[in-house]
């Protein structure tokens, strides 16, 4: 679970990028934004920019490409209104987040939105057998689906909605929706009665309850500490190997 | 075109005319210095050629020399084309512009460089196939094959590379 929690971290930060690519063959709203793009590099197949009226906007089409320092964005379309902020993206949508120790981190939808100036955005898939997907790929593998996300870079915070699956190789967690809060350091599992399924070396467990709340715990760093809550009709087992009691 | 006019104004005219048999097609029959053409509309500019020098010849094209292109929109100055050469047809005044071609435009703060563009009066857009650069304060805009309109307000551009400064 702590891979999927560094990544709905990381896809926050990313997903904000992706606004910044549409913008980038444009001139940025900020100077701060501006700055964080220098060295950026966008590509397509075609750009068509318009302005008048008051109103710039830019239309890329055809493996539309945008990179930087480890970063990957792509989609088979983008339009970026500048008056209303609003970067529009379509087909094949894939963000992808190299990290220190060669961990990298990759999130694919089929249509994405995002407002430079109100810094929301939305991923969506093309319907329930082509969902949201996202995946960390490191040490540790870790990877799940989801209908939607939505996120709110000022905020920090991320939604995942509808169907939310996550997997790695410590267990599975499902629920209807997965609230990710970055500076609380918290993830809360609800709806649908969520359920949180651990299979360790040493120990294995599952448990059902109304919601689940994953807690960020101080650690050193290069390491995860969680505390996990599982509050309201709360239904489980452990199952220790033989040769250790129950708890 | 409707309501336009066109004016062909030259400050020196020399003539190169042979005496007697037609010169064919092709060969210079007048150089023009100071070579000026302008097109309006409803008493408004449109558009003015300048050119150091203007070989016209036969065939219904002008050689024009170090040619310089003002745009206007709405009777205001909205950006200027220059090129080392180009042609001028005379019945359709298009023009096309070759080697280090740019155009300012000023508003936009934008500038193009390439190496040939073709100028439409019919539908007052620039063409190309050839490489483009598109220099803006916060961007060098690369990219193959380019169509837009003379104020640069409107540009589509092919294999478009963007890097951001």
């Amino acid at each position: 679970m702590t891979a999927s929690w560094a990544l709905l971290l990381l896809l926050c930060g990313l997903c904000s990028a992706a606004g910044d690519n549409g913008s980038s063959a444009a001139t940025p709203s900020s100077t701060t934004l501006h700055e964080e793009l220098i060295g950026s590099v966008v590509r397509s197949a075609r750009w068509n920019i318009r302005r008048g009226g008051g109103n710039t906007v830019e239309e890329m089409t055809g493996d539309v490409t945008y990179e930087r320092q480890g970063r990957y964005l792509r989609a088979d379309s983008a339009v970026y209104d500048h008056k209303s902020g609003w970067l529009d993206a379509k087909g094949s949508i894939l963000a992808r987040q190299s990290l220190d120790r060669g961990e990298t981190i990759s999130l694919d939808g089929q249509q994405g939105r995002f407002n430079m100036k109100t810094k929301l955005g939305q991923l969506t898939g093309l319907d329930p057998l082509d969902p949201v997907r996202f995946a960390f790929a490191g040490a540790t593998q870790a990877s799940g689906t989801a209908r939607r996300l939505r996120w709110d870079a000022s905020a920090m915070t991320a939604v995942l909605e509808e169907d939310v699956r996550c997997s790695g190789p410590q267990g599975t967690a499902s629920a209807d929706q997965a609230l990710y809060n970055h500076p609380e350091g918290s993830l809360t599992l609800q709806g649908r009665r969520p359920v949180l399924q651990a299979a360790l070396p040493t120990w294995s467990a599952a448990v059902q309850a109304d919601s689940i709340v994953f807690l960020k715990l101080p650690s050193l760093p290069g390491t995860h500490r969680l505390r996990t809550l599982a509050e309201g009709a709360v239904r489980g087992w452990i199952l220790f190997p033989k040769g250790l009691k129950d708890r | 075109m409707t309501g336009a006019r066109l004016l062909i104004g030259l400050a020196a005219l020399a003539c190169a005319c042979s005496a007697g048999s037609a010169p064919p097609a092709g060969e210079v029959l007048q150089v023009m210095e100071d070579f000026t053409m302008s097109q309006t509309a409803e008493g408004q500019h449109l558009w003015q050629l300048k050119a150091r020098k203007a070989d016209i010849s036969l065939d219904g094209a002008a050689r024009i020399t170090e040619p310089e292109l003002l745009f206007y929109r709405k009777g205001v100055h909205a950006s200027t084309a220059r090129a080392r050469k180009g042609t001028v047809q005379t019945g359709s005044n298009d023009v096309a512009l070759e080697e280090d071609v740019v155009i300012v435009a000023h508003a936009e703060k934008t500038t193009l460089h390439t190496t040939r563009l073709d100028y439409s009066t019919k539908d007052r857009r620039f063409r190309t196939n050839e490489e483009v650069l598109i220099v803006r304060p916060d961007a060098r805009i690369k990219g193959k094959g380019m169509e837009a309109d003379e104020a640069l307000t409107d540009i589509t551009l092919y294999k478009q590379e963007t890097v951001l400064k």
